[in-house]
């Protein structure tokens, strides 16, 4: 538990921000949870206002009694209210990457080990809709929050705040987090240009296109250990000697994907462009490479080499002039 | 933030809580508004049922003026006590078919707290409430499920959550209630019909004006005493002294007579008689005792008719400690008394005047009295709670022609001969009789009692009572009147004493009842300003300024809020698993030989290391590990079965532990 010192505790920024970046995960306890009325409080503090106006005017006791009741049932209900939040446990799970421009989700762990049920606890992030949820006791839940991303690099969520206003709405108590953890954010893809440099096809040694998975090549004998899926099934129907589908060509056509051929655009732009291509050439089933200055990823493909590929391109900081 | 439609869940309840809110107003609001306010319920239920069926914004705001309207057609007016409950009834009923998102079914439920509240402006008995606090409950449950309106909890729960709610609320309610300062109300003007439907006697007397009093069932008052109770002959109630007539109407005449007299008035003879009375609102200033009222706890004026009078109306209801004497002497008459007291209507007729006259002749004061007590008693007098109508001269037609009347009659008749015949009289109103409740210790004085009797002026002894009626209808004085059993016209049944196991039962029944009406009265509704301070300064407050006070409430409602807090926050968690229970009963017994489980241990590893650790527990250990596995893991077919046999075992276990309790060895870990 973060101790506070007492000028922390009633600085105003603990208060409407909470207390800065941390690691996860956080467990929500006195010094975190803040609670004030809603606007329902309000209106209900309004209403028994009245009612203690009209039973003081009739010297109506059992009206006393009842403006009364009602004043201590709010008052009880903060601590119903504090109880929902208090003892929340909350970390950072993984967030999927995307796109400049897309919502980023980011997963959200929250975990009730208090034996009470935690109801309508509420995830806001920014502008976004709250995602509500409820908790079991000992129980733990993902829920994934989005915030909306501009630019490519590593996004964290940034502040976002847990509330709650169970059970009758007149109070809410809200906690401001702000936890380690990023989702990488690809630069937008650029328009659709034609790559400036065509495909290499290279001779492979294992046969005129190599064996893999894209181009029918030819029918050969089945060898145990082949996949079913690729057994020529006609064949055993006309009571044939089992044939495999051999395909080929997946080592054909390499491609280099270089920064330097796109001169006449700005750094984002360039990016953006690469982005495309690499998105391109891992739909073409190509193998491709990244040439960026300072870095270098070799040839290879599948969605892995995709992601270092577009992971590069988010972190890329132009190096001090000297290569360029 | 958009909000989004109610569910018809929500919905439902909506209609379950307003219905149950407006359910008391059914019992004073006029018939036409229940049968509207259920109508627009249907029609509200009738839209619960298909999301196409919707009640069209004409249609609304066509119900809404036609309500409006029906409430001027009633009481002429939007404002005022009955007026404004009934207009905010229905509006109610109205907004509930508006009520589409979560703003408007909130704006609903305070809506139908505020018509809970109006309620207690017709009637606070405990058992009201009682239910008041029931409908409360679900409420608040609807408050709870319209705010969360997507989660799914079952109904129990959010009502449990209300109920927890409010119970958890009453400590804090009560210390409110104590020490919240009071002050004097009302702090505005009340509406005209703020006391409506309140009766009483009204300080003055028409024929058939007590009889139709006496048709209420009412409290009057309650009188509790610190003496031997008195006899029933003795139990006149003083109340309103009536000196004017015109021959048909008594009033209190001149504002003379109301003003304050001395205490010399009265010479007490014999012993007083104490008596505490819990007064109900009757909107007027007397201040009912036992005839003669001596002395009064409460600031309050004596007039010349010993009638005492609050200042100012008395419109709650309040309490007071009265001195009184049976057997008294009054001083003398001074002429302006004597001339009120003799003051006869301009047309008397000439009959009576003559009758009266006639037992004059050289008769003293009491011959006359009782010529005319024997006049009503051996005439064909007839005493009924039902007298035929009178006309022109009612005390005549009365005396000479019909011959049947209440108890004001037989006052009103008396007084006029008295005062024909040169007695100084006045008419008394107020109560005769009561109910003793030996339950409550108290007697109950009911409408039902009103009465009235005459009292005449006699030199040697001052104002003395005599009541005509007893001339004539003898068991008035002893027996209350059976309300139950009274023909048109005929004589007046009295209700004689009950026999029987059944109603003696329901007697007791009612006595207990009322009982716990008198002391929800004494302790609840009459609590002011007067027992705060009563209060404040039997707990050490002699001079509580508005200071103190908020310092003590603000004190009090931080220390129960703390508590209440405490409770919820401190407590441990209720563990149900009877299993579980046992099994850390084992594990803490172990944990005093040394070996206490490591929170990662499993149940087989911990039971392994024990046994390596003491080999000779291994064959009593073991058995609970499996059967505890059993219990937790598997899905046993005789899981009773089982935990008995695990629960005999951690038993023998135990107590075998604890018969050998010899200093257990070092342990290691």
């Amino acid at each position: 538990m973060q101790t506070l010192t007492l000028r922390d505790r009633f600085r105003l920024a603990r208060f409407t921000r909470g207390l800065g970046t941390e690691p996860g995960p956080v467990t929500l306890e006195r010094s975190r949870i803040f609670i004030l009325p809603t606007t329902t409080g309000l209106m209900f503090a309004m209403v028994l206002l009245v009612m203690l106006l009209g039973s003081i005017n009739y010297t109506n006791n059992m009206g006393y009694m009842f403006s009364f009741l009602l004043g201590s049932m709010a008052l009880v209900s903060i601590f119903h209210t504090y109880r929902n939040l208090a003892g929340l446990r909350f970390s950072m799970g993984k967030a999927t990457p995307v796109f400049a421009g897309e919502r980023a989700g980011f997963d959200i762990r929250v975990s009730n080990p208090s034996p009470y049920t935690h109801y309508a606890i509420e995830l806001i992030v920014g502008g976004e809709p709250p995602v509500s949820v409820d908790l079991e006791p000992g129980h733990e839940k993902t829920v994934t929050v989005y915030r909306p991303t501009t630019s490519r690099g590593l996004q964290p969520l940034g502040r976002w705040k847990v509330s709650s206003t169970v059970p009758l709405g007149l109070f809410c108590a809200w906690a401001h987090l702000d936890l380690h953890g990023n989702c990488v954010v690809y630069p937008r893809p650029g328009p659709r240009r034609p790559v400036p440099q065509t495909a290499v096809y290279k001779p492979n040694q294992s046969g005129d296109k190599g064996r893999g998975v894209d181009d029918f090549a030819c029918f050969r004998p089945y060898r145990p250990g082949d996949s079913p899926r690729h057994l020529f099934w006609k064949a055993v129907a006309r009571e044939q000697p089992l044939l495999v589908k051999q395909f080929g060509g997946d080592r054909a056509d390499e491609l280099w994907l270089d920064w330097h051929d796109l001169r006449d655009l700005d750094t984002e732009a360039r990016l953006s462009q690469l982005c495309r291509w690499v998105l391109d050439a891992e739909q073409q089933q190509l193998r491709y490479g990244l040439h960026l200055p300072g870095l270098q990823l070799e040839m290879d493909r599948g969605s892995e080499h995709r992601h270092h590929c577009l992971q590069a391109l988010a972190q890329f900081r132009l190096p001090p002039p000297a290569d360029d | 933030m958009t909000d989004p439609s109610l569910t018809v869940r929500s919905r439902s309840w909506l209609l379950v809580s307003t219905g149950l809110a407006l359910l008391p107003h059914a019992w004073h609001l006029p018939v036409w508004v229940t049968v509207f306010v259920v109508g627009i319920g249907l029609l509200y239920r009738y839209t619960l049922q298909a999301p196409q069926h919707t009640v069209p914004r004409f249609l609304v705001l066509a119900l809404t003026l036609a309500g409006a309207a029906g409430v001027l057609w009633q009481y002429g007016t939007l404002l005022g006590r009955n007026a404004g409950v009934t207009l905010l009834v229905i509006m109610l009923s109205l907004k509930l078919l508006e009520a589409q998102r979560p703003r408007d079914a909130r704006l609903v439920i305070f809506t139908s707290y505020f018509v809970v509240i109006t309620n207690f402006l017709f009637t606070e008995t405990p058992l009201i409430a009682l239910y008041m606090f029931a409908i409360t409950i679900v409420i608040t449950a609807t408050l709870s499920v319209v705010t969360h309106d997507s989660d799914i909890r079952p109904a129990h729960n959010h009502l449990r959550l209300a109920g927890t709610l409010l119970l958890q609320a009453l400590p804090v309610m009560l210390v409110l209630f104590i020490f919240f300062p009071r002050i004097i109300g009302p702090i505005w003007g009340l509406p005209k019909d703020a006391h409506a439907g309140v009766t009483g006697l009204s300080g003055s007397m028409s024929p058939g004006a007590i009889s139709r009093l006496v048709e209420s069932g009412a409290t009057a008052f309650r009188a509790s005493f610190s003496g031997p109770v008195p006899a029933p002959e003795q139990r006149y109630w003083r109340g309103p002294v009536l000196w004017k007539t015109d021959g048909r109407t008594w009033t209190t005449g001149a504002f003379v007579l109301l003003a304050p007299a001395s205490k010399a008035l009265l010479q007490p003879q014999g012993d007083p008689v104490q008596q505490e009375i819990t007064l109900e609102s009757h909107n007027k200033r007397w201040l009912l005792a036992l005839d003669r009222p001596y002395a009064i706890s409460i600031p309050a004026t004596r007039t010349v008719g010993s009638e005492w009078l609050a200042p100012k109306a008395v419109r709650e209801r309040i309490r007071y400690a009265v001195t009184s004497y049976t057997d008294y002497r009054t001083g003398d008459l001074n002429p302006v008394l004597r001339k009120a007291a003799l003051q006869l209507p301009e047309n008397l007729s000439e009959r009576l005047r003559e009758l009266a006259q006639h037992w004059r002749h050289n008769a003293s004061d009491r011959a006359v009295i009782r010529k005319a007590l024997e006049y009503f008693h051996n005439e064909p007098f007839i005493y009924t709670l039902t007298p035929p109508p009178l006309d022109e001269d009612p005390m005549d037609e009365f005396l000479f022609e019909t011959r049947r009347g209440f108890c004001e009659h037989y006052t009103a008749a008396f007084v006029l001969l008295m005062r024909s015949a040169g007695i100084p009289a006045r008419v008394v109103t107020g109560y005769q009789g009561g109910e003793y409740n030996p339950v409550g210790e108290y007697m109950l004085v009911r409408q039902s009692d009103a009465h009235a009797w005459a009292e005449v002026w006699l030199p040697d002894t001052g104002w003395e009572r005599v009541d005509p009626t007893a001339a004539v209808a003898p068991e008035r004085i002893e027996h209350a009147l059976d309300l139950s059993a009274q023909d048109s016209g005929a004589p007046v049944r009295f209700r004689l004493i009950e026999g029987g196991l059944l109603s003696s039962g329901l007697r007791g029944l009612r006595y207990a009842l009322d009982t716990l009406n008198n002391s929800w009265n004494q302790w609840v509704l009459s609590y002011g300003p007067g027992r705060q301070r009563e209060l404040l300064a039997a707990l050490g407050m002699q001079q509580a300024n508005w200071k103190a006070m908020v310092l003590v409430l603000a004190g009090l409602i931080s220390v129960f809020l703390l508590g209440i807090a405490a409770w919820m926050f401190l407590r441990k968690p209720h563990r149900s698993d009877p299993v579980v229970q046992v099994w850390n009963t084992y594990c803490r017994r172990l944990g005093q030989l040394g070996m206490q489980r490591k929170p990662w241990e499993g149940p087989r590893d911990y039971s392994r290391r024990v046994a390596a650790y003491r080999p000779e527990l291994a064959s009593q250990v073991n058995p609970i590990t499996d059967i505890y596995i059993r219990l937790r893991y598997d899905n046993p077919e005789n899981p009773t079965g089982l935990l008995t046999q695990l629960q005999r075992r951690v038993r023998q276990y135990t107590g075998r532990a604890k018969r050998k309790r010899t200093p257990p060895d070092k342990p290691a870990d």
